[in-house]
């Protein structure tokens, strides 16, 4: 009796006394680690813009069509824009950033727009790859919530830093921009900005607070796409120039004729 | 006292030879004579009775020591479990001391990056809460600006005299490739050379030269451009001819209209263009 008694004892030191305590200090450590893990997950998604830079004169010493890195935090948008040396529009439709043939293409800007980002509004072009690649979470922006949560696209150049604020995403014809308005004049511009504003569109999202404000004077970005919502059309989603920080971006905004002037907003 | 030493000598063998015969006949059972001499008598209580409380005490020691040893083996087999457990939680401590410290080092760099990043959007903040401001204080009203006539104002690149007060100058916005564009077309005056090869081919089509210009555009390259040139002593009704000197010869362009001091062109590539005005107006080779 004493002995058995005794071998109780010794089990009741041993389990209890080490092994659960060793349980304990397991756990905690594992919460610990998930904690920081859920902490830490926007950070790990994207890479930060200190590190654009790098990829930048990496490409640009590859390919001189590269003027520029887009990046847009809290997407896989992060890649170089290229503009053909040669002048031809379709040349990056079918060719990556190294020139090489590829059905996916790169992001690129078509010969009219200017590469110094000067122009009212810079068309960025990019496909929709089932990847999820190149431009193809630009659909994504046709979702309240996560238009929300992306506010600024970001574009690297060799000597300046921009920032624009994301105002606008909608499906709209698929016609080219730069031919369908005139933006070298303050009235193309204006009729551009009409239509964003314009109402009856149930697909289109307005940053709350920018849903009147855009004129000539300021500086858009549109990054195009493929929609996959509504084939045969294009998905835009539109940002104003917020920050640059070497102030460069300028340019002259031409009002014309007297007539022209007296184009306002609708 | 020999007598007394025999006697008591007598007596202890006569008393240990009377209990030996006694304990063999107990055990041996054979001794009738002792079985029926016993039937009367009692056997020594004390032995037997010590015997078997002893032989029952054997037996359980034996079943303590039995039990004991069983006891022993699960309990050497609770702590081989136990040490195994405490193994394995040794290993997963020192591998969670580890995964630790990698987590500290990127918590680190992390906290690095996230700084940066702090810097970056405080700058956005600032320049948005600049442009916010403007923004919200935008008026639908257009602006009227005090410009300069629009001639001055189009002229953006330097216009090209002819030496007699005329000149050539861009002069409107171009296309490239179908999309109106802020591209600016630089002109400038021809070599000698080609000036006097423009003249000849001028006079060779029956035209005579009105101006002679050369056209770039730095870093930026086309497929088509539609350009607007600013051209002196031209008139809507004029019938106007514009070649280019492609390679060693002067082949035509399309002229899309031409209006007063205004002559708009479609080109494929920069190069030197004559500006002729002729007789009829001759159809474009290209």
């Amino acid at each position: 009796m004493y002995t058995k008694r005794r071998y109780r004892i010794i089990e009741m030191i041993a389990v209890k006394g080490l092994f659960l305590p060793l349980m304990i200090v397991f756990l905690i450590g594992c919460s610990r680690k998930d904690t920081d893990a859920g902490r830490n997950t926007a950070y790990e998604k994207s890479t930060l813009p200190t590190e654009q830079k790098t990829g930048f004169e990496d490409i640009k010493s590859l390919n001189e069509d590269a003027f520029a890195w887009l990046y847009i935090p809290g997407t896989d948008i992060n890649c170089p824009i290229l503009q053909d040396s040669e002048g031809d529009d379709s040349f990056y439709k079918s060719h990556n950033e190294y020139k090489e043939p590829d059905e996916n293409g790169a992001i690129h800007i078509e010969a009219a727009n200017l590469n110094d980002m000067c122009d009212f509004n810079e068309v960025i072009y990019g496909s929709s790859p089932k990847d999820g690649t190149g431009f193809a979470q630009l659909n994504n922006f046709l979702d309240k919530e996560y238009f929300d949560e992306h506010e600024y696209v970001h574009v690297y150049m060799e000597d300046n830093s921009l920032i624009y604020y994301i105002i606008a995403a909608y499906i709209r014809d698929d016609t080219k921009l730069l031919e369908q308005y005139d933006f070298t004049y303050a009235s193309g511009c204006m009729e551009f900005i009409n239509e964003i504003y314009r109402k009856g569109d149930d697909t289109k999202i307005i940053r709350d607070g920018c849903e009147t404000g855009l004129e000539p004077e300021h500086f858009l970005i549109t990054l195009t796409t493929d929609s996959t919502d509504e084939p045969g059309k294009q998905m835009v989603v539109i940002g104003c120039l917020m920050g640059d920080v070497a102030g460069k971006i300028d340019r002259y905004v031409d009002y014309g004729d007297e007539d022209d002037i007296n184009i306002q907003a609708e | 006292m020999k007598k007394i030493l025999a006697l008591t000598v007598a007596g202890t063998l006569w008393v240990t030879s009377s209990v030996c015969v006694f304990a063999a006949e107990d055990t041996t059972g054979e001794n009738t004579v002792t079985e029926e001499a016993n039937s009367d008598v009692d056997p020594s209580p004390t032995i037997e009775g010590l015997q078997e409380k002893l032989k029952k005490q054997e037996e359980q020691a034996q079943a303590d020591r039995v039990k004991a040893e069983k006891d022993k083996a699960e309990l050497n087999q609770k702590i081989g479990e136990l040490k195994s457990v405490q193994e394995e939680l040794s290993k997963k401590l020192t591998t969670l001391a580890n995964d630790n410290k990698e987590l500290e080092q990127k918590k680190a760099q992390l906290t690095q990056q996230l700084e940066s990043t702090n810097k970056s959007l405080d700058v956005a903040v600032k320049a948005k809460n600049k442009y916010e401001e403007k923004y919200n204080n935008a008026t639908a009203a257009p602006k009227r600006r005090e410009t300069p006539s629009r001639e001055q104002v189009l002229s953006k690149n330097n216009a090209v005299g002819d030496g007699n007060g005329g000149y050539v100058a861009q002069g409107g916005h171009v296309q490239i490739n179908g999309g109106k564009s802020n591209v600016t077309f630089t002109l400038s005056a021809p070599t000698a050379g080609v000036l006097s090869s423009a003249n000849k081919y001028a006079n060779s089509v029956g035209g005579t030269l009105l101006h002679c210009v050369t056209t770039s555009s730095p870093g930026v390259s086309f497929k088509t451009a539609v350009v607007n040139f600013t051209v002196t002593g031209v008139s809507a009704n004029d019938s106007i001819a514009v070649y280019q000197l492609q390679g060693k010869n002067w082949v035509q362009v399309m002229v899309t209209s031409i209006t007063d001091n205004h002559v708009t062109v479609n080109l494929t590539q920069h190069g030197p263009l004559a500006f002729v005005r002729v007789a009829a107006v001759a159809t474009a080779t290209h």
